[in-house]
């Protein structure tokens, strides 16, 4: 006897003979069952990876729980804001932007940060990673995603060109990781840290603009945090402090949270989804393979088999199934379920705990594995397990069957007398097996509809961004730290090549009022040229600035937030720089993403109100190449002129930079999404295989025939690829249509968690078209095995063949 | 080919005794059936495969059944097996009315009590001819590791096959397969055979051994039953029956 069967009893020996004895049918339900647990693995373990990794990084950075932009400050503030009650700790913050050489020689803008307290128990820890803990005087901290953009390490020593345009040499003592930026922290991360006695070594006065605190108790509930916060802006209303900007955040959740929580959600729905079809996929195979083993069933229980031992028999098969795939899928989820987390710990800036096996998700995926399959088999093995021996071995020859109700496809088929015969053969092989076809065309069909949806997301949410840009179509932002005259700066940027146009805008900070007239919020107000075409309003009430406007706002929906039942004529008290007025508002405009207070006026008012006498601190600058690269060329060229005469610049930018790192983060966000489109696609495409290999294999007999009576091998290959090709057009159609409604909602879904506002849903062909690419590619590729097999099979094979 | 019955590996009590004198001494009968009646419902009407079947049948007899096709012979096989449910009437086996039994308890007691063979040999395709065997075993419940491996390789020996105890059924030839089927039947030692056109798919030459593998486990105390519309039968059998349209009569007895 061979050694490994006398370990097995031999109905065990039959459950691995049904194993291996037909390989492609195991793969098959074996991949069904798979790819399910895989998507459901990774998504798990990310769900449980990520928002903890995230978490524990950002409370062990003892962050700051009360964030206050004002005016400059010094440590007189700061020790009065530390004994104001619930206070535990205080700091102050400055940034000193400079503009760094990089390896490559081309200038860039760096943000040093200069804080009082020492680095090892500061508010908003940074975590070192190499070199030095704490910067010495003259030497900075480089914040990794710097450092590794341009391979800058402790040691190398920074040329730095300061506002006044001196240069300074700064080492680099160490790197370290930002731990507490949110959002902004993903925008803006050319970044580094430095003591702040450096402060006056770079030519800026020694000042703070803004205060961290550490709340002494309750640091994670909101409402001890609000009533820290309301002590310290009476400490700073006391030495006549205004707040421009306040943030609260609980120490426990990361700033980030909330919008990673709602990409994994979508996730998670379409993990479920997965599931739900690969469950359907497995229920059409475990239905066939007990149909074809009624026979075997029959003989079983000729020689003594009771129903329950069937069952048992075939819940193994089942089970084994099931186990197959989890060896395949536990291990490759595990994997991508860290793949997942560090792609978003890289994104977000946060560091992974290291790779680790989530037992939950483990868990989560042993329990589908086994019990999605056992459900989707229980019903047709308790069925087959229910045959009489009588009706199994004649094989149903006696067995009456009811009269066969014409459908309506058969019916519609009657009248397609005019096709070929062979077609027709192919189109009522697509029919006959109705349920099995439904199912089928579900799983492709959901598959290719979430394929589609992914694309036209992506486009919905370009196109949000594209609105953002609307307001900021400049190619090149040129700011002053000073007005100067327009009739001088326009002549200037005029002087170099490719300049199309040049605007003067009025830009000024400005503060809301109370009717005590107190300061209650703080507000930017910009000021084009009326009828600016840099700006493409979209207006959701009211109308735009025009130029005889006076005193008149045109204010961003945050306003409907922070002053809930403001409407259009409503007026709103403001000071722009000493003048106390009433402005109406004559229109809302739409600009998501953002929850500051942006009011535009038009340049005309808004200097004279600002004392700007033909003159401007901000330019707007177009020109003939709209690409970054050439707007980056051109602003450097401005940039220089204006240094070179002496001008004060505060900053020259390409006007691409601020969409681009939107664009990416949402190219990334979508890359989840088609991994997700991917899987189901694979789904879909098992089903495909398999619903086809099943057809196939029940005609074996009647192929034979076909052979038998001339059909020569190509004809019968093309039989089984028409029924292919059939079956995924049909799918492709419904998959179209079904992806109107599934792009609403992820694209919503998406919208609310980035921008805080819905999608306006937009299409494009190319997730359609890719996908009838893909479905033609996979209805000929999952119909090309079986037809070989189909169309190589001897006559005598086939006529045997039970 | 040579075949050698006597290497059957059967019980010892049972191996002496000539079946006709087996019957005599023990006149209770091992099977008995009381007015079966069998009815299949079909769309285009009744269809009475049976009309009223009374038999008895003794240990050790080698009964044939003769009629043409159509005549309810293979109903009758269902009947006596337990395959099928009768419509009216009593089958007893001894003192099991088998009639009344649900389907588990009539698959449990035809596993231990009646060795069934087909004409179409009915082995599972994808099990070798050694689990084919070991199978019934285990469904019984009388399935012992290493002991029944060697039971079921003596059985195969015994019907010549014990090269082919690791082969799947579609190596071999008809014949080969009919005697596997046979080595089958016999796995849970049962008292009863029943055999539905044994050979109506071999050939002569090899009809000829299937048969004188029934005549050796009916000397040994057996009971075979086998039913066919193939009259050469008639020679062989110690008993002969008839079946014209579903009723039984008897032609030639040794009692
Ligand atoms: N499952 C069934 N349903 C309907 N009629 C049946 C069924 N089985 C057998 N019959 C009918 O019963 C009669 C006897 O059949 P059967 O016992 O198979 O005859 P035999 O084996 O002698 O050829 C025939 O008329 C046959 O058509
Ligand atoms: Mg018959």
């Amino acid at each position: 006897m061979k050694p490994w069967q006398s370990y097995l009893r031999p109905s065990w020996r039959k459950v691995l003979s049904d194993l291996i004895g037909n390989r492609t049918r195991t793969l098959l339900v074996v991949a069904s069952i798979a790819v399910g647990v895989f998507a459901v693995g990774m998504i798990a373990g990310s769900y449980y990876i990520i928002p903890s990794d995230m978490n524990d990084s950002y409370s062990s950075a003892n962050p700051a729980n009360i964030q206050i932009q004002t005016r400059p400050f010094d440590e007189n503030l700061i020790r009065a804001v530390e004994r104001t009650r619930g206070v535990s700790s205080a700091d102050g913050e400055r940034t000193v932007s400079v503009r760094m050489k990089t390896p490559d020689g081309d200038w860039v803008s760096l943000s040093l940060i200069a804080r009082t307290q020492p680095f090892a128990e500061r508010i908003d820890l940074v975590k070192p990673l190499s070199g030095a803990v704490e910067p010495g005087k003259n030497e900075l901290i480089l914040e990794k995603r710097t450092a590794e953009k341009y391979s800058l390490g402790p040691g190398d020593v920074l040329e730095l060109k300061l506002e006044d345009d001196s240069i300074r040499r700064m080492k680099i003592a160490g790197t370290a990781q930002d731990l507490t930026s949110g959002i902004g922290g993903m925008f803006n991360n050319t970044k580094g840290y430095i003591s702040d006695e450096s402060i006056e070594w770079l030519h800026e006065p020694y000042y703070f603009s803004r205060l961290l605190v550490r709340v002494a108790e309750g640091d994670n509930d909101p409402a001890a945090i609000q009533a820290v916060a309301d002590n310290v802006k009476d400490t700073l209303a006391k030495d006549g402090y205004e707040i421009y900007q306040i943030q609260k955040n609980p120490t426990n959740v990361h700033p980030m949270e909330s919008i990673l929580q709602a990409i994994i959600q979508v996730l998670l729905y379409l993990g479920v989804l997965i599931v739900f079809l690969s469950g359907s996929l497995i229920s059409n195979t475990l239905t066939a393979l007990l149909n074809q083993h009624l026979p075997q069933i029959g003989v079983m229980k000729l020689v003594g088999a009771q129903r329950r031992q069937i069952i048992r028999l075939y819940l193994a098969l089942i089970l084994s199934f099931g186990l197959l795939s989890l060896v395949i899928a536990i291990p490759l989820g595990s994997w991508a379920a860290y793949a997942l987390s560090d792609f978003a710990a890289g994104l977000i800036n946060f560091p992974l705990r290291g790779f680790r096996i989530v037992p939950q998700a483990i868990l989560i995926q042993i329990a589908i594995g086994l019990f999605v399959p056992l459900l989707a088999g229980i019903w047709p093995v308790v069925r087959g397990a229910g045959v009489t021996v009588d009706s199994a071995i004649s094989g149903g020859s006696h067995m009456q069957e009811a009269p066969a109700q014409k459908s309506l496809v058969d019916q519609g088929l009657g009248r397609l007398r005019s096709l070929s015969r062979p077609l027709l053969i192919s189109v009522r092989n697509t029919f006959r097996r109705k349920g099995r076809l439904v199912l089928t065309l579900l799983t492709l069909t959901l598959g290719g509809a979430i394929f589609i949806s992914v694309f036209n997301v992506q486009v919905s949410l370009n196109h949000k961004i594209e609105q953002i840009t609307k307001y900021f179509s400049a190619d090149v932002n040129l700011d002053f730290n000073r007005p100067y005259p327009i009739h001088q700066v326009t002549a200037l940027v005029r002087g170099v090549d490719e300049v199309v146009s040049v605007e003067p805008w009025a830009i000024g900070q400005a503060n809301v009022l109370n009717e005590k007239d107190e300061v209650v919020d703080s507000l930017t107000l910009l000021g084009p040229p009326a009828n600016s075409p840099l700006v493409t309003p979209i207006i959701t009430e009211g109308r735009w600035i025009q130029a005889d406007d006076k005193n008149a706002l045109t204010v961003n929906e945050a306003f409907m937030r922070k002053v809930p039942g403001l409407k259009v004529g409503d007026t709103i008290r403001l000071k722009v720089g000493t003048r106390k007025a009433d402005w109406t508002v004559v229109g809302i405009f739409q600009f998501t993403g953002i929850n500051d207070l942006i009011a535009y006026s038009h340049y005309d008012h808004l200097a004279r109100t600002l004392n700007y006498t033909a003159s401007a601190a901000a330019y707007r600058i177009t020109t003939l190449d709209h690409s970054l690269e050439g707007q980056t060329r051109l602003a450097q060229q401005i940039d220089a002129r204006f240094r070179a005469r002496g001008y004060d610049i505060n900053s020259v930018e390409a006007g691409a930079t601020i969409t681009n790192s939107v664009t990416e983060y949402i190219g990334v966000l979508t890359a989840f999404l088609v991994v997700m489109a991917l899987l189901t696609a694979s789904v879909g495409s098992i089903g495909m295989a398999g619903t086809l290999s099943m057809n196939v294999m029940e005609r074996t007999r009647e192929i034979g025939v076909l052979r038998a009576i001339g059909a020569y091998d190509t004809m019968i290959l093309r039989l089984v690829l028409v029924e292919g090709l059939l079956i995924g057009l049909i799918s492709f159609v419904l998959g179209a249509l079904l992806s109107f409604p599934i792009t609403h909602v992820l694209a919503d879904v998406i919208s609310m968690a980035i921008f805080s506002a819905p999608a306006q849903t937009a299409f494009t062909l190319q997730g359609f078209v890719i996908w009838l690419g893909v479905v033609i590619l996979l209805s000929v590729g999952a119909s090309l095995i079986p037809a070989r097999n189909a169309s190589r099979m001897t006559i005598r094979e086939v006529l045997a063949y039970e | 080919m040579m075949f050698e019955p006597t290497k059957l590996p059967l019980p010892v009590d049972a191996s002496t005794p000539v079946a006709a004198l087996t019957a005599l001494h023990n006149p209770k009968p091992l099977l008995s059936l009381r007015q079966v009646v069998k009815v299949y419902p079909t769309r285009s009407g009744d269809i009475t495969a049976l009309k009223g079947i009374d038999a008895e049948f003794y240990r050790g007899e080698f009964v044939g059944i003769v009629g043409k096709s159509g005549a309810g012979k293979s109903t009758l096989t269902h009947m006596i097996s337990g395959v099928d449910q009768v419509t009216s009437g009593e089958v007893w086996f001894e003192d099991t009315p088998v009639h009344t039994l649900s389907e588990d308890q009539k698959a449990l007691w035809r596993g231990r009590h009646v060795g069934v063979v087909y004409q179409t040999f009915q082995l599972m395709p994808s099990l070798s001819l050694l689990d084919n065997i070991l199978l019934p075993m285990e469904f019984c419940g009388t399935y012992q590791r290493g002991k029944s491996e060697e039971r079921a390789l003596e059985l195969l020996r015994a019907v010549e096959l014990e090269d082919h105890a690791f082969k799947k059924p579609s190596a071999i030839s008809g014949g080969q397969q009919q005697r596997a089927a046979i080595a089958r039947a016999l796995a849970n030692d049962p008292p009863l055979i029943v055999a539905d056109e044994p050979t109506g798919n071999l050939d002569t030459a090899t009809a000829e051994t299937i048969f004188s593998l029934f005549e050796t486990l009916a000397e040994r105390g057996t009971t075979i039953l086998i039913v066919s519309h193939d009259r050469s039968l008639e020679d062989r059998v110690s008993r002969l029956l008839t079946i014209t349209d579903g009723e039984l009569s008897e032609m030639r007895s040794l009692r």
